[in-house]
């Protein structure tokens, strides 16, 4: 049964998917499997390897660490603000 | 003594007893029944009732039906093998197959039976006549139960064992208990749901209390004759209980089931300890946030038997099961689950319209080339809907230009009535249905665009005998009243009907 890691930020400390309870660590990492994936969504979670980069979490075996910084694939991309034109309407134009 | 000392003595001895009061002059009394003061009601009573049925008025009532079910024909295909038309010189075509589809209703009965008393007729005297007032409310009565079952009538759609719930415990909730919880989640259908969460229909008033709430699991209804009659109240089988444990107080429990097909709402058990979930809520989404201890009174989820309540025997198929039913080819599409507690909404298309919508839109026309020409929704989604259309994703389309007046004066605000059908052009009317909940929209296609269809009505209440009223014989001191129908709600053309639910609010 393959697994995946998935991180969450908004205080999870357990989840009980697939019949089964699993204890999220202290960071946020829990691992389950793979097909529960889209479940975990729903609950905050995101996948380690895909919505994070993996090189960016370490492993302690106690439980997953994260790096501190952002991960660039979490920051969401901003538009450049585009200079205002100011069209005159026909009677300012007079 | 004399006749003048005997009377002063008689005088004297009724002021000391003070039984009756010897009163010198009549003043108003301090209360409205007691007195010489007349008493002024209205007669005869208000009926200050909502009455709402614009499926029972929209949808033509034929007569005629005999046998036991309404049955019909349907050519779905005039050339099955795509026969190519080209000829060579001299030579016949190919001969083409058609498919054919056999298709049936069952006649369902419908009524309301009500009594009144001899003693509670002589009471009524000079103020209603109750006799009149028993068979119109039984009559009314009877026509709204009928809007329900039009709408949501379930038959053969089986809701089934409801899925397991996922959790998620996190901090931020006022659940105080440290110990482990279960939660339970039973998937509702549209008359289980009416019935937990209350319908002001033929009444006002009616606000959802998970303390009161009672989620009907399988009905036995003793009848006016003493006879009974049992049937799915229209639940799902409870799920398992999905378990979790909690290492501090003032957490809080998410909770997710995968959504089912023909559920309007799903209600929600929680508690510590097998046997004692209780209802906590009722979401029209596939999900809900534990944030509090379900209350000591509430609804044990236990009370519901074990087994699936989502059909009656009683009912016919209504408009929302004969869409959501396998094999009708109606566009039926439920909105992802998103984040627990929240779910996912409408979104606006940014040029005026709804994503959800143009994408149904589209289907029907690709698949079976028709428009709908009404969505019928909720108070809710009527609301976030003309909001969407409007703010337009934060480009709004229109303005709203005010010219000054001596009175300055404004009345602002939009209600979309109705959205252009992206791939058609037709306009399709939105029309809010009183039964139905939050979360669910219902696609109605009014008339097939397909010549020589043979289809007059696309969907019509076939009788077998329209509204009648029985005055049963007097067998003790008190009248008795039935109304009734039979009849079915056939629809020549499911496939021209579409469901879009789990819709959140927003």
């Amino acid at each position: 049964m393959a697994t995946i890691k998935m991180k969450n930020s908004d205080g999870v400390s357990s989840v009980f998917v697939g019949g089964q309870s699993y204890a999220v660590g202290k960071k946020g990492i829990v691992e389950i499997p793979a097909e529960y994936e889209d479940t975990m969504y729903s609950f905050g979670f995101v996948t380690v390897g895909k919505n994070i980069p993996a090189d960016l979490v370490t492993d302690d075996t106690a439980t997953l660490e994260l790096i501190a910084s952002p991960a660039p694939a979490m920051v969401p991309e901003v538009a450049k603000a585009e200079p205002i034109t100011v069209i005159p309407t026909a009677a300012e134009s007079k | 003594m004399s006749a003048t000392s005997e009377t002063l003595e008689l005088l004297k001895i009724a002021q000391a007893t003070g039984d009756q009061e010897l009163a010198k002059y009549f003043t108003q009394t301090s209360t409205a029944t007691q007195g010489f003061q007349a008493y002024n009601l209205e007669a005869p009573s208000k009926k200050l009732i909502p009455v709402l049925t614009p499926l029972r008025n929209m949808l033509p009532r034929v007569s005629g039906g005999y046998g036991v079910q309404a049955n019909w024909k349907a050519v779905t295909n005039i050339n099955a093998g795509n026969v190519r038309a080209g000829v060579a010189e001299g030579k016949r075509g190919g001969a083409i197959n058609h498919i054919l589809a056999e298709r049936n209703a069952a006649f369902k009965s419908l009524g309301l039976e009500n009594y009144i008393t001899f003693e509670a007729e002589y009471a009524a005297k000079n103020f209603e006549d109750i006799r009149a007032l028993a068979v119109q409310s039984t009559m009314t009565g009877l026509m709204i139960q009928e809007e329900r079952v039009l709408l949501g009538g379930n038959n053969s759609v089986s809701l089934g064992i409801t899925p397991t719930p996922s959790l998620a415990v996190a901090s931020g909730g006022s659940l105080t208990d440290v110990s482990t919880y279960r939660v339970i989640c039973v998937a509702l259908g549209l008359q289980a749901y009416l019935d937990a969460i209350g319908v002001n229909n033929g009444s006002t008033g009616s606000v959802f209390s998970a303390a009161t709430a009672t989620v009907p699991g399988s009905l036995t209804r003793t009848n006016i004759d003493s006879t009974t009659d049992t049937f799915g109240g229209g639940s799902a089988q409870q799920s398992v209980a999905a378990i979790q444990a909690t290492s501090s107080p003032n957490l809080k429990v998410s909770a997710t089931v995968a959504s089912v097909n023909g559920a309007v709402g799903y209600a929600w058990y929680i508690g510590i300890g097998a046997g004692n979930e209780r209802l906590n809520q009722i979401t029209t989404i596939n999900s809900a946030v534990f944030t509090v201890n379900s209350g000591g009174g509430a609804q044990l989820a236990s009370t519901l038997a074990a087994t699936d309540n989502s059909t009656s025997t009683l009912d016919y198929d209504g408009l929302l099961y004969q869409a959501v039913k396998s094999g009708s080819n109606a566009y039926v599409t439920a909105l992802a689950t998103g984040t627990a507690g929240t779910g996912s909404t409408l979104t606006s298309n940014g040029a005026g319209g709804i994503n959800e919508f143009d994408i149904a839109f589209q289907y029907f026309y690709d698949i079976y080339r028709l428009s709908p020409t009404v969505i019928f929704v909720s108070s809710q989604e009527s609301r976030n809907i003309s909001k969407k259309i409007i703010a337009n994703a934060g480009a709004p389309l229109l303005r709203q230009m005010v010219g000054t007046s001596a009175e300055s004066k404004l009345a602002s605000g939009w209600k979309v009535t109705s959205v252009v059908n992206t791939t058609t052009g037709d306009e399709v009317e939105l029309r809010i249905h009183p039964n139905l909940p939050a979360g669910t929209v219902l696609f109605f296609t009014e008339s097939l665009p397909y010549p020589l269809s043979n289809v007059g009505n696309i969907a019509q209440v076939l009788l077998r005998q329209d509204y009648f009223q029985i005055d049963w014989p007097i067998t003790s001191r008190t009248r008795q009243h039935g109304v009734y129908c039979d009849g079915v709600l056939q629809h020549y053309a499911p496939f021209s009907l579409g469901v879009i639910s789990n819709i959140a609010n927003g």
